[in-house]
């Protein structure tokens, strides 16, 4: 298990990443959502011991520096287009094998893994920003880390590429690895991650299950429509629910549909529509980071 | 450290610029000391003198060991300016370790390519007289003496390179600085220290290879004691600032 203790990271006058701790867990992929300039990359440096800062980060109770070869510890993707522009695609991870004591032999094994065998021998300076990716996470994989820490990984890969990422880092995980993963495609992350830890202005906002995350998010309830809309309110705020008008009909939370229903036949109120809402991530992430925005643009006047 | 060893050699035989700026060397000392001096130019006295050969590769080290030293400093230069330096700092438990491999590579490079270059140089200009068809004198060339003043010289200017693209974490500015300071720099500052400009980094570094050329008139144990100074000192600042910075 990764453990992130008490991270922070101060930049002149600016607190990017404040006390932050929570944990990765092995055998499940674990999102890592905020909004632009949350302090998301920041802190995966920080976990890495790249940048100076405050707090400890262990991997299965060692700091990275304690392990002879920490590239067969952790994998990073931090940047995709981090690699010479003329030295090709194989001599790149020849060098990164090299640094982390890892087999030459697995250079070509991580090439056809990803994708880019074929290209191996190109320099990828020219490289598209997905094909960078895909190189990006041969670089990762190459010392079979336990831990993997990718920072938008999913950025300009095509469907095709999503969708392949998404189920490569489900089966790596399902393999007993971590897998750490920043993206802001929040739709895919609802589908890859099990756990998510969420940060807005270097702050921890949320860490827990994706599920859990968006059952208590106030977009999720139940919608119910009635020909008698005040009288199925006072019995349904009778009853402590969380009622409020919306769309012709009524959102209850904090009550399930089979309560809404006994209630509302047990006060001979009939009832036209009864519906379970879950919200989505984009809205459980969207209103858990609402006050957490730094840049937001203007909305247009009408 | 062996394995951060290799990927260092690797990272320095693998990019096309480590080619280019030997290739760039060779055809600046073909050029001077084969055409120029052999081919071209050259009065029968100064073919005649016991000396000239000596003076090949000496010239070829102050003129090109610069030259040389710009692979040094792209080894460092490249990693900040395409961000490699975050996954070469994450694959290794101690940082030190990656600069002293960093000092080692870019140390032997420039040895073997000065150690190259006093050989290559004289023998531009012997084929250049031998074409022009004009016969060089008897030399006197002291092997050891002129490859120990040279490969102190080459080492130097590499390890100054070095160790300012280390401390600037830039390209652009630690290669328009390597090229100032000499140039201007010094130039200007000897104006203002006279007969102390044997103590300015540049100067006591050429004066390795030639110890009177700049009228300074000191010795070649002089000037490496100046270099070693500016070396050590130079690398301490690296370290330490490599050590504790953050990895951009």
């Amino acid at each position: 298990m990764i453990v992130a203790q008490n991270l922070s990271k101060k930049y002149k006058k600016k607190l990017a990443v404040n006390d932050l701790s929570f944990t990765v867990e092995t055998g499940k992929v674990t999102g890592f959502l905020g909004p632009n300039g949350a302090g998301k990359s920041t802190t995966m440096r920080l976990m890495l011991g790249l940048d100076s800062g405050g707090g400890t980060t262990t991997f299965d109770d060692k700091k990275l520096h304690d392990y002879e070869q920490p590239a067969q510890v952790i994998g990073i993707l931090l940047e995709a287009k981090a690699f010479h522009p003329t030295r090709t695609a194989r001599q790149h991870l020849r060098v990164l094998a090299d640094e982390g004591g890892i087999p030459q032999s697995r250079v070509d094994e991580v090439l056809a893994e990803v994708g880019l065998t074929e290209v191996a021998k190109d320099k990828p300076g020219k490289f598209s920003l997905g094909m960078s990716q895909r190189l990006g996470i041969a670089a990762a994989i190459l010392g079979k880390p336990k831990y993997l820490m990718l920072d938008e990984p999913a950025n300009g890969l095509d469907p095709e590429g999503i969708a392949w990422l998404r189920e490569f880092l489900k089966d790596y995980a399902d393999k007993g690895n971590g897998v750490f993963v920043s993206s802001h495609l929040l739709s895919e992350m609802a589908q890859m991650a099990d756990n998510v830890v969420v940060i807005g202005k270097g702050q921890l906002i949320a860490a827990t299950s994706i599920s859990d995350l968006i059952a208590k998010n106030s977009h999720s309830g139940v919608f119910v429509r009635s020909p008698k809309l005040s009288q199925l309110e006072r019995v349904l705020t009778g009853a402590k629910a969380d009622v409020t008008k919306f769309d012709g009909g009524l959102k209850v939370v904090g009550m399930q549909t089979d309560a809404i229903g006994k209630l509302a036949f047990d006060a001979g109120v009939p009832i036209y529509e009864l519906a379970a809402q879950s919200a989505s991530l984009e809205e459980a992430f969207l209103e858990l980071t609402a006050d957490s925005e730094e840049y937001v643009g203007k909305k247009e006047a009408k | 450290m062996i394995p951060i060893l290799k990927a260092e050699f690797r990272k320095l035989l693998t990019v096309r610029s480590t080619y280019v700026i030997l290739a760039i060397a060779l055809l600046l000392v073909m050029l001077f000391a084969g055409f120029v001096e052999g081919v071209k130019g050259q009065t029968v006295n100064l073919l005649h003198n016991s000396g000239l050969l000596a003076s090949e590769s000496t010239n070829a080290i102050v003129f090109t060991g610069m030259v040389v030293a710009f692979a040094g400093l792209l080894l460092v230069g490249h990693e900040y300016r395409y961000n490699t330096i975050m996954y070469t700092l994450a694959s290794s438990n101690r940082r030190y370790k990656i600069l002293l491999a960093k000092f080692v590579a870019v140390s032997v490079f420039s040895i073997a390519a000065s150690l190259f270059l006093i050989f290559f140089s004289p023998l531009c200009t012997i084929l250049g007289a031998h074409l022009a068809g004009k016969q060089i004198g008897p030399q006197a060339f002291n092997v050891w003496s002129v490859v120990w003043h040279c490969i102190l010289c080459g080492w130097g200017y590499s390890l100054y390179a070095f160790i300012l693209v280390s401390i600037m974490r830039s390209q652009i500015g630690a290669i328009v600085t390597f090229l100032l300071i000499p140039m201007i720099g010094e130039n200007i500052l000897g104006l203002l220290l006279k007969g102390n400009v044997k103590y300015l980094p540049f100067n006591a570094l050429q004066s390795i290879a030639v110890p009177t050329s700049l009228g300074n008139h000191t010795t070649s144990m002089h000037a490496v004691g100046v270099v070693a100074v500016y070396v050590a000192v130079g690398m301490l600042v690296s370290a330490v600032l490599f050590a504790r910075r953050d990895a951009n």
